[in-house]
C-alpha cells in the first residue's frame, strides 16, 4: 500500500481525475478525526467502507429469515387499513 | 424443471419467473439463478427469491414503490453495467427484506436495492452512496404512514 503524508488543505491526485483533499483534521490519537474533500467525475461512486460490510451483514441475516409467512402477509395486510381514529 | 424450495417442497419453474444475477448477490457469489415467488393472500407488496441451486436460500424481496414511496436512489452507470438495458427507463427495483422472529420488526435494506431488467431477466445488486438509504428501514412503519397519508 501507498502511504503518503498531508496537511490540512494537501491534495492527492489518482489517476487523471480524482482529486483527495484534506480538508480538516482534528484530534489526537486513536480519536483523531480527519475531513476528506472528494473531487471526481460524475459517474464515480464514492461509498465510505464500512457500508459494503453492513451489506454484508444485513444479507446474511435476510437470507437466514425463520418467520412464518402467514403471519407475515397478515401484518402487512392489517398495516395497510386505516387505524381507527382514537 | 422442477426445483426444491425451502417452504412450499418441488416447485415447477416458469422460465418468465426466473431472474438470473450474473454477480450474484451480495456475500452469495455463487448463487446466480432464482425463482420469484408470488405469494397469496397479503397485499401482494412481497415476494420470495428462491435460489434454484440451494433449497435452503431464500430471501423476502418487495417492490420500494408500493411502501417506501419517496424511495429513488441514485445509480451509476456502473451499477447497470451487464444489465443489457438502453436506458434506466427500462429498469425496475427491487429491495431485500429481513424478518426477525417478530415479523412487526421486518426491515427493507434501501442501501442495496436490486436492480432489475425485466425483459432480460437479469439483475444485479448494488450499494447505493445516498447516505438518507441505510440497510435497516421498518417495512410496517412506512406503510403506517402511507395510510395517514393517504387518510
Amino acid at each position: 500500500m501507498l502511504v503518503l503524508t498531508r496537511k490540512k488543505g494537501q491534495a492527492i491526485k489518482i489517476g487523471d481525475d480524482i482529486v483527495v483533499t484534506v480538508t480538516e483534521v482534528r484530534g489526537r490519537g486513536a480519536k483523531a478525526l480527519v475531513k476528506l474533500g472528494i473531487e471526481a467525475p460524475a459517474g464515480t461512486k464514492v461509498l465510505r467502507e464500512e457500508v459494503i460490510k453492513e451489506v454484508v451483514d444485513e444479507m446474511a441475516l435476510a437470507s437466514g429469515s425463520e418467520f412464518d409467512l402467514n403471519e407475515l402477509q397478515a401484518k402487512m395486510k392489517t398495516a395497510k387499513e386505516p387505524q381507527p381514529q382514537s | 424443471m422442477k426445483i426444491l424450495t425451502k417452504r412450499f417442497g418441488l416447485v415447477e419453474v416458469d422460465p418468465s419467473k426466473v431472474l438470473t444475477f450474473p454477480e450474484g448477490l451480495i456475500g452469495f457469489s455463487e448463487y446466480k439463478d432464482y425463482l420469484v415467488i408470488d405469494l397469496e393472500g397479503g397485499d401482494g407488496c412481497l415476494k420470495l427469491l428462491q435460489s434454484l441451486d440451494e433449497p435452503a436460500l431464500e430471501f423476502v424481496i418487495l417492490e420500494p414503490r408500493g411502501v417506501f414511496l419517496d424511495y429513488d436512489p441514485v445509480l451509476y452507470p456502473n451499477d447497470l453495467a451487464g444489465l443489457q438495458v438502453s436506458s434506466p427507463d427500462e429498469l425496475m427495483l427491487l429491495v431485500v427484506v429481513t424478518v426477525p422472529k417478530d415479523v412487526r420488526k421486518m426491515t427493507a435494506n434501501l442501501q442495496a436495492p436490486l436492480v432489475v431488467n425485466p425483459k432480460k431477466r437479469l439483475g444485479k445488486q448494488v450499494v447505493v452512496a445516498s447516505p438518507e438509504y441505510t440497510t435497516k428501514h421498518s417495512v410496517l412503519k412506512a406503510l403506517a404512514s402511507q395510510v395517514r397519508r393517504t387518510g
